[in-house]
């Protein structure tokens, strides 16, 4: 099922990208401008992805990967898309703290004051690091 | 022979205790540097420029160089402990040095790791030494018809590296190909598919992309396996080491490694990244175990490891024989060696002979120095495996992600990661294979540009593109092994069905 | 509320100094932005904190220099590349007028370098074998739009040779292409061709500037200009601020870079990466800023350059 879905996915991605790849003139194999890859490329996934679906429609079989905790993957995204949102707002050691802990909790992580302390001595470090040693601009 | 004496003077000059000082400290920064992810040489060699100039100027360079080769010895080993890779070259140990860890065998991916690394760094640093100015010279004959028929030779080939379905492996080949087209084009002058956000000029960054689908790609899926995963059996002190099976298996791989990754590091552009590709495809199609690659065949992490060693010390000939760079690394490499008011090139080693030799010596001194601590760390390394999963990820993804911003200071870049992320951990759970992508993303543009600037030299022809002595025998080489694979596949094909054929009567 | 602007003023700089580089570590302009971050502290009071912005030839970082507030505390360098970006298309902001440039720092002019073994000795050889050899020469620059191109189709213009461009990603690529014959003739900065010109692989055949090189290896070379063609292109390194900055705080800062230019360490150090020092402080370096902007407006339009690259798309 995520297959066929991935399968598709490709093929509107491919459609898409060679309605923006329009734009581009395209030259002649003398002389390619700008759109000449692209459209190259665009068309090949288009054939390509078209192939695998229909080669997927036709043969029924995959084999079954390990189940997947769908609940919680769902979390850890919504938790990193928020780091990703407050990074900037709080700046990089409240915002890792945070998150750090949250993570450490989806992760179930048992009790409160270990994932804590260790989420402080964690943000410490990285901050430490990666600013004062490496000193990379951190938000 | 001259060489050696010259080879030898030049040790006498790195053995000063304050060139073996500023050597330590190069190879030591620069493992570092690979270790973590995000941070990349360059930014490293940048930032400490301006450090380096109270230094003298041997000692200042042998750091840097020192850096450098440093960082590909400790790329590897977060791509086997946690599949993110440290630098973009380590992004083939990935595919089997992580499964080999999950098995237990780490310990020995790191080992055959660092040795292979320090063989083929030594195979590399002697064709140096003995081979710069001829090789520079072939170098420069390859213009852009050549690196096209390269880099398409290249992607037909080596998009089948890892996985079993040729169709996928290519569709991902050639989104990677899409994906390399966004972006300001310095061919045409314009931005493509950027829709007005400036950011997107920058295109995607290779590091970018691989710390997304690998990195963040297997964290996701280590979170959420539904069966509590048990930990890592507790790892013996015999299996730290390789066994005396998976050192035979090694051997060859490392050399042939060695080799490659010293041709495809005279060539412009990513070399260390494109060498340990090859040098998968090569193990993985001379190897006897070929199903094995991608589930923790050690000859896929000797030999590609091997190879991105090597690349460094080729990519090193350019620099140093004619002044130019040809990769990132090596351009920040010629800014600090004009910062010290030295400029490389044919003048250089007739003119300041002791300063080269004496960073070439200092190179071999590197290598062996980066085995020394290595190689007692790879125990350290593997203890940190023994970390629950439940604590190990949640660091690991910060660190991956904080190395992601680092690299250009964009949040656009985190946001991306992610989205590669999650991209990454749904593909493998259908059967894409993720390697490819990287491989199109890395030879699209040279192959645009290859071909562009080569039409335009050529007049348009595409005759003269093709007859072009280099160009015309890499295409006939790569067309002849495509027709063979093409020849067997359909032959296997035709036997199949005639098998069924036959047992339907 | 003046008292209070005024005492600010009067404190500045009283916290680090945030110079964005609108290109990768390690190019051109990063290194003469570290350069000066070493004897900032010393010079300005405060330290300089260098910010890498790279991304669509400089527009990502100027773009932020040019949205920052103008207190002083936030500065860019700044390139040819400022004054040529909003003329191939839409930028965010008119960089020209959207900036306030403080100080120019060097300034290097093209050259046209072939390769020793040719048979030109001079400009003149050059311009015959090509009228007779119409497309077996090829020319090839860092990047289209650049200063490069530029100064080669001016060239190609003035002599009418028409000579077709060869783009590549950096003076690098394009050097290491006409070393390897595959491109006869490159338009690139004299640094990068001093050391070849120096062992001898590479001859220079003309300078794009108002005046000879003083470098020696250089100054046997004839500008364009003397002999016959106007073809005039510099790269330039400067610092620039958003537009409105208090008038004081400008003055230290020029004050304050000045004396950093002018410290011969620091000339030691930009001669060493191959640049001249060329000092304009910001009254000059705005005069500049205008007549560079109206005659290049002039050239990438008679060139065709323009034309080009909105060719590119439909």
């Amino acid at each position: 099922m995520t297959e066929k879905m991935i399968s598709l996915l490709f093929l509107i991605g491919s459609l898409t990208y060679l309605y923006w790849a329009q734009e581009f003139t395209f030259g002649t194999l003398g002389s390619p401008k700008s759109g000449f890859i692209p459209n190259l490329a665009g068309f090949t996934a288009l054939l390509l992805s078209l192939l695998l679906i229909l080669r997927q429609f036709r043969s029924k079989k995959y084999k079954n990967k390990e189940a997947v905790d769908w609940t919680k993957l769902l979390f850890i995204l919504i938790g990193l898309v928020f780091y990703l949102l407050i990074l900037n707002m709080a700046g990089y050691f409240v915002a890792t703290f945070i998150f750090l802990f949250y993570l450490f909790k989806a992760a179930d992580t048992s009790g409160w004051c270990f994932p804590l302390v260790l989420s402080f001595c964690s943000s410490a470090a990285f901050h430490l690091l990666f600013t004062y040693y490496l000193k990379v601009a951190l938000p | 022979m001259d060489v050696l004496n010259l080879l030898l003077q030049g040790v006498s000059v790195s053995i000063i205790p304050s060139n073996l000082l500023s050597c330590t400290t190069g190879v030591l920064i620069g493992t570092l540097v690979g270790v973590l992810p995000g941070i990349d040489t360059v930014s490293a060699i940048a930032l400490l420029l301006p450090f380096s100039y109270g230094m003298d100027s041997t000692a200042a360079l042998i750091m840097f160089a020192g850096i450098y080769y440093g960082s590909k010895f400790g790329g590897s080993t977060t791509s086997i402990l946690i599949n993110v890779p440290g630098e973009a070259a380590s992004v083939v140990t990935c595919l089997d040095g992580y499964p080999m860890g999950q098995k237990g065998r780490a310990g020995a991916a790191l080992a055959i790791s660092a040795i292979g690394s320090f063989i083929a760094g030594t195979i590399g640093l002697i064709g140096l030494t003995l081979l710069a100015p001829p090789l520079a010279q072939a170098a420069l004959a390859f213009g852009p018809p050549e690196y096209f028929s390269l880099a398409l030779v290249g992607l037909i080939l080596l998009s089948k590296l890892t996985g079993t379905s040729t169709l996928k492996s290519a569709l991902m080949a050639v989104i990677g190909i899409m994906l390399s087209t966004i972006g300001l084009d310095s061919l045409s002058g314009i931005s493509r598919f950027t829709f007005g956000i400036d950011e997107l000029d920058r295109g995607f960054d290779l590091s970018i992309l691989a710390m997304g689908l690998f990195g963040i790609g297997e964290i996701l899926t280590a979170m959420t396996h539904v069966d509590a995963k048990p930990n890592i059996p507790s790892v013996r002190f015999r299996d730290l080491y390789p066994t005396k099976e998976e050192w035979q298996r090694s051997i060859t791989p490392m050399f042939r490694g060695g080799i490659v990754g010293f041709l495809v590091g005279l060539l412009p552009g990513p070399a260390a990244t494109i060498s340990s590709f090859i040098s998968y495809g090569l193990e993985k199609r001379y190897s006897k175990h070929p199903e094995e690659f991608g589930h923790g065949a050690i000859e896929g992490v000797a030999g590609p490891e091997a190879a991105n060693n090597s690349a460094i010390s080729a990519t090193m000939i350019p620099l140093l024989s004619l002044g130019l760079p040809f990769c990132g690394a090596t351009a920040i490499l010629l800014s600090g060696f004009m910062i010290h008011g030295i400029t490389p090139g044919p003048s250089l080693i007739t003119e300041r002979p002791e300063l080269f030799w004496g960073l070439i010596a200092s190179m071999y001194i590197g290598n062996v120095l980066l085995l020394v601590i290595n190689l007692p760390l790879i125990g350290v390394f593997v203890q940190l495996l023994k970390t629950p999963l439940n604590i190990l990820m949640p660091l690991v993804a910060v660190v991956t992600l904080t190395g992601a911003y680092s690299i250009n200071n964009s949040m656009l870049d985190l946001i991306w990661v992610t989205f590669f992320g999650i991209l990454g951990f749904l593909l493998q759970r259908v059967g894409f294979e993720p390697s490819p992508l990287i491989i199109g993303l890395v030879l699209g543009p040279e192959l645009e540009r290859g071909l562009t600037q080569g039409l335009i030299i050529c007049n348009g022809n595409i005759w003269t593109f093709i007859t072009r002595p280099i160009a015309a025998t890499i295409l006939s080489l790569g067309a002849i092994v495509i027709l063979y694979n093409f020849f067997t596949w359909f032959t296997k094909f035709n036997n199949k069905r005639k098998e069924l054929d036959t047992n339907r009567y | 509320m003046e008292n209070k602007a005024v005492t600010e003023t009067k404190k500045y700089p009283d916290k680090p100094i945030t110079l964005i580089v609108p290109f990768g570590v390690g190019g051109g302009m990063d290194l003469v932005a570290r350069l000066l971050e070493k004897t900032a502290p010393a010079q300005l009071g405060q330290p300089l904190v260098i910010l890498n912005k790279p991304g669509g030839t400089g527009a990502i970082g100027w773009n932020e220099v040019v949205g920052a507030t103008p207190d002083g505390y936030t500065l860019g360098i700044t390139g040819i590349e400022v004054l040529l970006q909003p003329l191939y298309g839409p930028t965010k902001f008119h960089y020209p007028t959207a900036l306030e440039p403080l100080v120019q720092i060097s300034e290097s002019p093209m050259v046209m370098a072939i390769l020793a073994e040719q048979p030109w000795e001079n400009l003149d050889d050059f311009i015959a074998y090509a009228k007779q050899h119409q497309g077996k020469i090829k020319f090839g620059h860092s990047g289209i739009g650049g200063i490069g191109h530029v100064a080669g189709e001016s060239f190609s213009k003035a002599t009418k040779l028409n000579l077709e461009q060869v783009p590549f990603q950096s003076a690098a690529e394009a050097m290491t292409n006409l070393l390897g014959g595959h491109i006869q003739v490159a338009f690139l900065t004299p640094a990068l061709a001093n050391e070849f010109v120096k062992s001898g692989m590479v001859r220079i055949l003309g300078v794009a500037g108002e005046h000879r090189l003083s470098n020696p290896d250089f100054a046997n070379t004839p500008t364009f200009k003397e002999q016959g063609l106007d073809v005039v292109g510099s790269s330039w390194f400067g610092i620039a601020a958003p537009k409105g900055l208090p008038i004081e705080v400008k003055n230290k800062l020029a004050d304050g870079f000045k004396a950093m230019i002018n410290d011969p360490e620091f000339q030691k150090n930009i001669e060493q990466l191959g640049l001249q020092v060329t000092y304009l402080d910001p009254k000059e370096s705005a005069e500049k800023w205008l007549t560079d902007s109206q005659r290049l407006t002039r050239t990438v339009q008679e060139t065709g350059i323009v034309k080009k690259i909105k060719e590119q798309k439909k």
